[in-house]
Formats: C-alpha cells, sequence, structure tokens
C-alpha cells in the first residue's frame, strides 16, 4: 500500500521535472520575442522596478519623490492623471565614488598573514601585516575619491530607458 | 533619516558629534565625564579590595559601578543624548546592547544548565554523601 | 535651531535647506559615515561580548593552573586603566580642536593620546610576558586562554587604534582639515571611546572580580 503511494508521488514529481524541461526548451526558443528590455515587466509597485535592468551606474537619474509606501505605483498613477509625458527633467551632474582595487589587495595581504599566523611563518606575518596597512595608508591619501558623470551623460542614458520602456508599453498596447 | 517637513537642516547629528559650538561647554563636558570617571573606577577599585561591605554584594556592586561608568563614557565622551536628533544612534546602541545581553546572558544560563544536567557520577555520589 | 554639523562639512548634494524644498534629502556624509561606523562599532562590541561570554563561563576552569586572584596585580590595572581615561579625553580634546580648525592642539592632543595608548599596552604586554614565563601562558588553562584571548583581543584593537592615532596625525599635517579626514577623525575618536568604554567591562569582570573571587 505504501509502496503505491510512494510510486504515485514518484510520478508527480517525475510530471513536475518534465514541466520544468519544458518550460527551459520555451523560454529559450522564444527569447527574442519574450526579452524585457524595460525593467518592469510585471507593472511593478515599488521602486527597484522604476531602474532599468541592469540599472544605469547611479541608479535614479533624479532623486525619486517618494510618497507613501508603493512610491513606483503612485509616481504612474500620478503621471497618468497628469495625462503628460514627463516634463523635461532637470538632469543635475551626479556624483560617484571612484572604484578602487584596496579592498582586494588588502584583503590579500590580510589572507597572507592569517595563513603565516596558522603556521608560524613569522617573517610572512610581518610583510602580510605592512603589506595591508601600507595599502590602507596609500588609500587614505588620494585626494579624488568620486569623479562625476556630466549631465548630458546622465540625460542621455535616462532617455534611453524611457524611451525602451514607452516602446514597451505601447507594443503591450498601452496601459 | 529626516522626518520633519519644515525642517529645513539635518535632523540628526552623527554620533559623537554634539550641537554644542562654543568650545567652554564642550570642554567642561568632557572634564566632567573624566571626573565621575576617575570617581567611578576608584570606587570600583576600592570596592574589591575592601572589608568594609558584605562581601556576597561585591559582585553585583562592581557590575552597577562598570554599567555606571559606560553610561558616563556614552553620554560625556560620545555625546549620547535623549534628544529626537540622536534618536537613530540610541535605537542602535539599544539593538547592540539586547544581542549582548542575549549572548552573554544565554551562554552563562545555557552552560549553566549544562553543567547541572551533565554532572559526572563521582560529583553527584558526592552530593548524596 | 543652531546648525547640528561641524563647521565646514558642506553637503555635495545641497540639501541643507539652501533650496527652498518642502521635505529632505539625505542625509549629510558626516552623518552616514559617523552612523555606519556606530553601527560597525556596535558589531564590534558583539564580538567583544562572545569573548566575555566565554571567559565568563570558562572563569572556573584553572585546570590545577593560577587562579586570577594569584596572577592578577591590581596596581598594574589601575595605572592601565588610568592611561586609558585620560587618552579617552585627550582623545575628546582632539575632536574640539579639529571642530574648531586648530592644527596644533589637535597635533598635541591626538600625541598625548598616543603616548598614554602606548603606555597602556606597554603595561600589557609586560604583565602577558611575564604570565608566559611563569608557566601561566594561554595553553595552560581554559581560564588562562579565555583571559588572554579577551584581553588581547582589547590589546589588539588597541595597537590599531594607534596605528589610526598616527595615520590621522599623518594626514592632518599633509592634508589639513579637509571633509574626509574630519569624517575619519570622526570616525576615530568614536573608535577610542568605544575601546575605553570596553576596557571599563575588562577591568570590572575580569580584573577585580577576577580578584574578589
Amino acid at each position: 500500500m505504501a509502496s503505491l503511494v510512494a510510486g504515485a508521488g514518484a510520478i508527480l514529481i517525475m510530471i513536475g521535472i518534465i514541466f520544468q524541461i519544458v518550460q527551459l526548451a520555451v523560454s529559450i526558443r522564444r527569447r527574442e520575442e519574450l526579452r524585457d528590455r524595460t525593467g518592469d515587466p510585471w507593472d511593478g509597485r515599488s521602486l527597484e522596478w522604476a531602474t532599468a535592468s541592469p540599472p544605469p551606474v547611479f541608479n535614479f537619474a533624479v532623486l525619486p519623490d517618494v510618497r507613501g509606501e508603493n512610491a513606483y505605483w503612485a509616481m504612474k498613477a500620478r503621471a497618468k492623471k497628469a495625462d503628460a509625458e514627463k516634463s523635461e527633467t532637470d538632469y543635475q551632474p551626479i556624483e560617484m565614488p571612484r572604484n578602487s582595487p584596496t579592498g582586494f589587495v588588502c584583503a590579500f595581504f590580510a589572507t597572507l598573514m592569517g595563513f603565516a599566523l596558522i603556521w608560524h611563518i613569522w617573517w610572512m606575518v610581518i610583510a602580510g601585516f605592512i603589506g595591508a596597512f601600507a595599502t590602507f595608508v596609500v588609500f587614505a591619501w588620494r585626494d579624488h575619491d568620486e569623479y562625476e558623470i556630466p549631465a548630458e551623460e546622465v540625460a542621455r542614458i535616462d532617455r534611453a530607458n524611457i524611451n525602451q520602456r514607452r516602446d514597451m508599453v505601447s507594443a503591450a498596447g498601452g496601459r | 533619516m529626516s522626518d520633519r517637513v519644515d525642517d529645513l537642516h539635518d535632523a540628526d547629528v552623527a554620533p559623537g558629534d554634539q550641537e554644542e559650538i562654543r568650545i567652554a561647554p564642550r570642554l567642561l563636558g568632557y572634564v566632567v565625564g573624566l571626573g565621575l570617571a576617575v570617581l567611578l573606577t576608584a570606587t570600583s577599585f576600592f570596592v574589591a579590595g575592601t572589608d568594609l561591605v558584605w562581601q556576597p554584594s561585591i559582585p553585583v556592586a562592581l557590575v552597577v559601578l562598570a554599567i555606571a561608568q559606560m553610561g558616563v563614557h556614552l553620554v560625556f565622551f560620545l555625546h549620547i543624548t535623549t534628544g529626537p536628533d540622536n534618536t537613530n544612534n540610541v535605537m542602535a546602541l539599544a539593538f547592540g546592547i539586547l544581542i549582548v545581553i542575549l549572548v552573554i546572558g544565554g551562554s552563562l544560563w545555557i552552560m549553566a544548565n549544562l553543567n547541572h544536567n551533565m554532572m559526572p557520577m563521582d560529583q553527584i555520589m558526592q552530593m548524596q554523601r | 535651531m543652531s546648525v547640528t554639523m561641524a563647521y565646514g562639512a558642506r553637503d555635495p548634494h545641497q540639501v541643507l535647506g539652501l533650496d527652498d524644498v518642502e521635505h529632505s534629502g539625505p542625509a549629510s556624509k558626516r552623518i552616514v559615515t559617523g552612523f555606519g561606523f556606530w553601527i560597525f562599532l556596535l558589531s564590534d562590541m558583539v564580538m567583544f561580548s562572545c569573548f566575555f561570554a566565554a571567559f565568563a563561563v570558562l572563569s572556573g576552569n584553572t585546570a590545577g593552573g593560577p587562579r586570577g586572584s594569584e596572577i592578577f596585580d591590581l596596581r598594574n590595572v589601575a595605572i592601565e586603566t588610568g592611561c586609558l581615561l585620560m587618552s579617552s579625553f585627550t582623545c575628546g580634546m582632539a575632536s574640539i580642536a579639529a571642530d574648531v580648525r586648530n592644527r596644533f592642539w589637535f597635533q598635541v592632543a591626538m600625541a598625548v593620546t598616543c603616548v598614554l595608548g602606548l603606555a597602556f599596552l606597554f603595561i600589557e604586554f609586560r604583565e602577558f610576558a611575564g604570565l608566559v614565563a611563569r608557566d601561566a601562558g594561554p595553553s595552560r588553562s581554559a581560564f588562562l586562554s579565555a583571559f588572554f584571548t579577551l584581553v588581547g583581543c582589547h590589546g589588539l584593537h588597541v595597537s590599531a587604534g594607534i596605528l589610526w592615532l598616527l595615520t590621522m596625525m599623518a594626514q592632518v599635517f599633509a592634508k589639513g582639515f579637509r571633509a574626509d579626514i574630519l569624517r575619519r577623525i570622526l570616525c576615530f575618536a568614536l573608535f577610542w571611546h568605544a575601546l575605553d568604554i570596553i576596557w571599563v567591562a575588562v577591568f570590572s569582570v575580569v580584573y577585580l572580580l577576577g580578584s574578589a573571587a
């Protein structure tokens, strides 16, 4: 009796696996027509759907005006009510932090130091420590920790994303 | 973190910063903090070594004095206040303290339980004698 | 309401009421940096609480070796405590000097803090070396392992703090009171005061309670 139940369960699982394989096959076969370029495939309610996917390096071109819990939904509702294309946004240059290999380099020396501490390789302990500390000091000494994305570049990226989104919306029959 | 609509300045203060700008009151704050801390430290050392107090109360007294001194440090050196601009700092601190209490108290409780429940046979027999 | 921030800590995103917005934007860099470091410090205290818990549980397991009352020299502990307490005070002086942009007094206060910190480390190192020489090192018993781990971890933090202190002195000497250097000084002050707070717990619970037992 038990083996019947177990057998039925196994068949159910097998059907599930078959469905999975079918889903994979269909998704890969139809990937061009199914591709989403807006970053908002499900008409989202919260702010993460307001950016493109992948998002631009600065996330939001303009600081979003958050009112209430479902911020993005509220933004869409307001835009629909105003029934306007977004009025020309005032793009400002955005300051972004500069990349740095410091974390990686420092961690390398720290790992070296940890390894040497385990095996009592004292010269390596000192070398690793000096390397880590020197990296720290070099990083602290840099004068420019930010770079600026000019307003035109911000505008260009943002308009590209907006256009893509508008195209998808009109292709889907408008919302 | 800013929630007051009409507040055009930052509604928060960084931990470690204080609103007071004049030097004299700030200096005085540190001096008072130092004085209180020295007082509490001296009291701790005295209580630990003296015969003038009921001996079983010494651990409690030391813990209370330590907590008091930590409070003095937080108020006078780290400028943690109860004002609305310090709310976030206090909340974070409170959470940290909660975790510390759980870790230390929980560990002591569990280990005491284990010690009692796993007492070696000869110890149990010794207790029954 | 007076300006809540230290002088000159301009906010690059210009949200300090300079534009007539009906709502404020994100907090200033000084606040964000300070609060972030504060949260890190609290996590550091949680780590120390783990070592405290281990010490509290193992404080009776002396494995036939020396107990706390037999190895702790309270005179040294008192001097260490005094050094660290004074160094916290002088660190506060350095913070004030930084806020009013006085380079001379900043360097003096930081130098005194450094000397006091080094004095603490010197005494502690001598204590540890003496214990190891008397066969009371970290491998002698669980109590001593926990002791060396807890107090040693604090000492390592102080050592790292000294290195950071010297770096900050060098930075102010080379570049003056730039906004990001001021933020680092704020974080350093938080770190140094937190170390003193932990030392309060250490000398009360480890040394004083250990000696009374």
